[in-house]
């Protein structure tokens, strides 16, 4: 290959072609960000452009010869049907609960693998905690609905131990909605964490703890702060993956804590004109969304966190 | 080094600016084949970017860069007969020390068999026959280096140019790495360029020294005028241990000059003026005093003197450095033989030869 | 009480492990039961759930699906991530900073949004609901992670390595072949399993863009809404393992690439 590109020197044109690629760093960038720039118009920006619009249609397609109108009728119809504004306010709620959840779950383990695991350890116990992850939602949710049906695993164990002689309701009910999302959001809380407690030097606590700070005061005033980027970054990771779940609340949760996003997929997928309306509940969700994480971003990262 | 031979680089009023600054500020140099030359300077004195101009990866604003008299100006770096060490080695670190000394030979298309024999020759001339095998990363720094040299000298380049290559290693390695490097100049015969901000290094390793300061080439000339005999007051500091007084002509008399600076008067020769411009009744001068000039027992011709209180006191083996106060208060720094010195606090005398010290015009941007 | 608080942790860590293994390993189990249906506990032992799923028609079609669609993506978020990372690194300041989070938009959008609004936009493109299109919305939201992780790779890179190669004589096209593309090698490794992983896994922009025949998580899922046989516990096993063993020595290997270089300068400095 080097060896015909060499050769393909002797080629005038070509020559002049790649001269001019070497003389001209400008040229060069030029033509290397033609295809990157085309692709974030086309794929990150227009489809989301091209959503907001038709939020705004009356219905969508357009008969053929007629104008689109705008209308703010689909916004207002998210305000009249109850079932969408208590579905909207709980996940909302479920999202940051879930959130609160999973950092308090999670930051022991990230404290444990980055802090008290000798360090030639660290990498093993981390991708144990991570390995997981690399499986589809979808299968997971299988695993726990092996776990938690009434002939699963659990009930199985717990009538066996003579613990109740029925079956206990596991599946489909807030449990098995919190353990799954639970399970999809550790990793995306213990990554940010982990990254986040590995850089705090250790040599930070044992000076806290040579002042005599107790551990409680060692966590809060000087392990927390430092790792404020990492629970940040953690719980923004893990806020916006829970108001977009769609599956798995299908497939664990049940009929009274319907999550926004499968409305949304709903309302898209009725027959008739839904794009609109599922275009309107979308550009809400994602409004919202990231409204609130804006405003903790503001909240929290305001303040220095490093001296 | 005769007049008509041709340079081996060249470059011709060069400017090249970086938004508002003016990296290189009109220079022109001319170098001769199988010199060392060595750009030397402050960072940010612009010694690089003229290096990398002459390599090609900066284009100039305006002006010529020839090599061996051929206009290489418009021609990207691939194109051009000079090669470059750099600072970090930029070594390939997926190809094997064979593979980044034989890179060259292969772009020239040089059949396998004459690269490997080049690549041989070139491993035995840096000493490291047995390492081909190896990746950089499992090289020390000093091979690193010699890697490198080899790299830079295998496509046979009518110049090397070297930007700090030295700067990694640690100043053993270093001192070495100078010895070798000098060496290897000579055996190849090659023109080198180096750029260093060090100027020890400097003077021990070059042919020629370029002085650069702000974009401009402040003097051009061998290592012991530029120490001797420096243009400015900036040459002067730069370059070695300076006592630099501030001073006055009181009057020029045919060949001599006076000059007055504090308490301490002198009648210097014309030959003592190194700085060009006229030297009149009034003119602001420099007097520039080497600690080496200060001795502290008088000779022949010794027929000046400087007096203060002892400050400070450096033993350096049979030789000692005196930092001393004259008494209108200002610090010299002076170079005596270790008996002849007292305690800190006494008094200390130092005779000097007129006819070894330098006068420099100050610029009015040095006044103080 | 000392050590019951320096147990604490270990416990607390492996009780952790606990939770996230035991549901898989329960799954892997199921597929060994000799039953037409999934009840515990397990009392006769056959592998023949996990011979014969092998052969139904509709599962093998869907992850051959998922196959296709996951190398495609990864095929395209390769051609389109590596010179976006270029792209990002000659940008400074606010530039840099604001063309960055337009690049990881996708990534933080929440998915569904993504979805719909790409299920919305596909056919401004001429594309249909199907492979074509899924392969599209899988590559725009790997290219993210894509980018990441080359373009911190390529903040590793000194300037230098490629101007030498210039000043050796080589042209834009050498130095990028045989310089800059070797060196980002572990980079672009790891970002081509990470998005074939991603693609591999994902089931809400599938399920949006797909059309007649589904990936292997859509077929899963809408499987699994009309009840489930061990044969599905045995599949999902064997995608599971093969997901897991791809993802760690993915992670091996790039990191074996990253490190080897400042490890081994250490260890022959103190020799």
């Amino acid at each position: 290959m080097t060896r015909f590109l060499v050769l393909a020197r002797r080629f005038g044109p070509y020559r002049a072609f790649s001269d001019a690629l070497s003389m001209h760093p400008g040229l060069r960038y030029g033509l290397v960000a033609v295809l990157p720039v085309l692709w974030i118009v086309v794929a990150n920006i227009a489809p989301l452009a091209r959503m907001v619009l038709i939020s705004f249609y009356e219905s969508f397609p357009l008969p053929p010869g007629e104008t689109p109108t705008l209308t703010l009728a689909q916004y207002q119809a998210f305000f009249e049907r109850p079932l969408y504004l208590t579905a909207f306010a709980r996940t909302f709620i479920f999202a940051a609960l879930a959130t609160a959840l999973t950092l308090f779950v999670i930051f022991p383990i990230a404290y444990y693998i980055s802090k008290v695991v000798p360090r030639d350890k660290r990498l093993r116990l981390l991708l144990l905690a991570i390995a997981p992850f690399w499986i589809s939602e979808i299968i997971r949710s299988f695993a726990w609905i092996l776990m938690l049906a009434n002939r699963g695993a659990v009930n199985s164990f717990l009538m066996w131990m003579g613990l109740t002689g029925r079956p206990v309701e596991l599946l489909y009910n807030n449990i098995s909605l919190t353990i799954g999302v639970l399970y999809l959001t550790s990793l995306y809380m213990l990554l940010p964490l982990y990254a986040a407690l590995e850089k705090i030097d250790d040599r930070l606590i044992e000076a806290a703890s040579d002042l005599g700070a107790l551990r409680f005061t060692i966590l809060r005033r000087i392990i927390m702060p430092l790792s404020r980027e990492g629970i940040i970054t953690g719980c923004v990771l893990v806020f916006l993956l829970v108001t977009g779940l769609y599956a798995l609340p299908q497939l664990l949760g049940g009929p009274s804590n319907t999550l926004f996003a499968s409305i949304v997929g709903q309302v898209f997928s009725r027959a008739g004109d839904s794009w609109p309306l599922g275009s309107a509940f979308s550009v809400i969700l994602m409004g919202v969304s990231l409204a609130f994480v804006a405003i903790f971003m503001a909240l929290f990262q305001s303040r220095r966190t490093r001296a | 080094m005769t007049p008509s031979s041709t340079p081996a680089i060249e470059v011709r009023n060069i400017i090249k600016s970086f938004g508002d600054m003016r990296a290189i500020d009109d220079v022109s140099l001319s170098i001769a084949p199988g010199v060392f030359v060595t750009l030397l300077g402050p960072s940010g004195c612009g010694k690089s970017t003229l290096l990398r101009t002459m390599a090609g990866f900066i284009t100039a604003d305006s002006g010529q860069v020839l090599i061996g008299g051929r206009d290489v100006t418009g021609l990207p770096p691939n194109a051009r007969p000079v090669n470059m060490v750099f600072q970090d080695y930029a070594l390939f670190p997926h190809m094997t020390v064979r593979g980044n000394v034989g890179f060259g030979c292969e772009m020239k298309g040089l059949s396998a068999q004459a690269r490997e024999k080049r690549v041989d020759e070139l491993l035995a001339l840096v000493q490291l026959p047995e390492l081909g095998h190896r990746y950089p990363d499992e090289l020390s720094g000093g091979q690193r280096q010699r890697v490198a040299l080899a790299r830079a000298l295998a496509p046979d380049p009518v110049s090397l140019l070297l930007d700090e290559p030295l700067g990694a290693l640690d100043l053993k390695l270093r001192l070495d790495m100078q010895r070798e490097l000098k060496s290897l100049q000579r055996t190849t015969g090659k023109t080198f360029v180096f750029v260093t901000h060090d100027q020890e290094e400097a003077m021990s390793m070059s042919d020629l020294i370029a002085v650069m300061r702000a974009g401009r080439v402040e003097q051009l000339d061998r290592p012991e005028v530029i120490y001797e005999r420096p243009v400015s007051r900036y040459v002067a500091g730069f370059v070695g241990a300076a006592n630099l007084l501030d001073a006055t002509v009181e009057s020029v008399d045919g060949d001599e000059i006076r000059i007055v600076s504090g308490a301490f008067s002198a009648v210097l020769p014309r030959s003592s003026v190194t700085s060009p411009g006229s030297i009149d009744r009034g003119t602001n001068v420099t007097l520039l005093v080497r600690p080496e000039h200060l001795r502290s027992s008088a000779q022949d011709g010794h027929t000046l003197e400087l007096g203060g209180r002892i400050t400070e006191l450096t033993y350096l083996g049979n030789r000692v450095h005196v930092r001393f106060q004259t008494d209108d208060g200002r610090s010299l720094l002076a170079d005596a033989l270790a008996g002849d010195v007292a305690e800190i606090g006494e008094r200390f005398t130092a005779h000097l030869r007129p006819g070894a010290l330098a006068l420099l015009r100050t610029s009015a941007e040095e006044q103080s | 009480m000392k050590t019951l608080g320096r147990l604490t942790l270990p416990v607390y860590f492996w009780l952790f492990v606990a939770y996230l293994f035991l549901p898989l390993l329960v799954m892997a189990a199921v597929g060994f039961r000799d039953s037409n249906f999934v009840a515990f506990p397990i009392q006769a032992w056959t592998t023949r759930w996990y011979q014969s799923v092998v052969f139904e028609r509709d599962i093998m079609s869907s992850i051959w699906v998922s196959v296709k669609v996951a190398l495609g993506a990864t095929a395209l978020s390769l051609i389109i991530g590596i010179p976006m990372a270029f792209f990002v690194a000659g940008l400074r300041g606010f530039r840099r900073a604001a063309m960055i989070a337009v690049i990881m938009l996708p990534a933080f959008l929440p998915v569904i949004v993504a979805a719909i609004s790409l299920r919305m936009f596909i056919g401004v493109l001429g594309l249909q609901t199907g492979i074509g299109a899924i392969i599209f919305g899988h590559a725009v939201s790997t290219i993210p992670f894509v980018v990441v992780m080359i373009l911190t790779r390529l903040g590793a890179m000194s300037p230098n390595l490629a101007d030498a190669a210039r000043d050796l004589g080589a042209d834009e096209f050498i130095v990028f072949l045989r310089v800059t593309l070797p060196f980002l090698m572990p980079a672009i490794f790891g970002g081509a399993v990470f998005s074939m992983l991603l693609s591999f896994e994902d089931f809400v922009r599938s399920f949006f863009l797909g059309g007649f025949e589904p990936t292997f998580p859509v077929l899963l899922f809408s499987k699994l809404r009309f009840g489930f046989d061990p044969g599905l516990a045995a599949i999902s096993t064997m995608v599971l393992v093969a997901s897991i063993v791809i993802g760690l020595y993915a992670e091996r290997f790039s990191r074996r690439r990253q490190l080897g270089n400042s490890s081994k300068i250490v260890a022959l400095d103190q020799r």
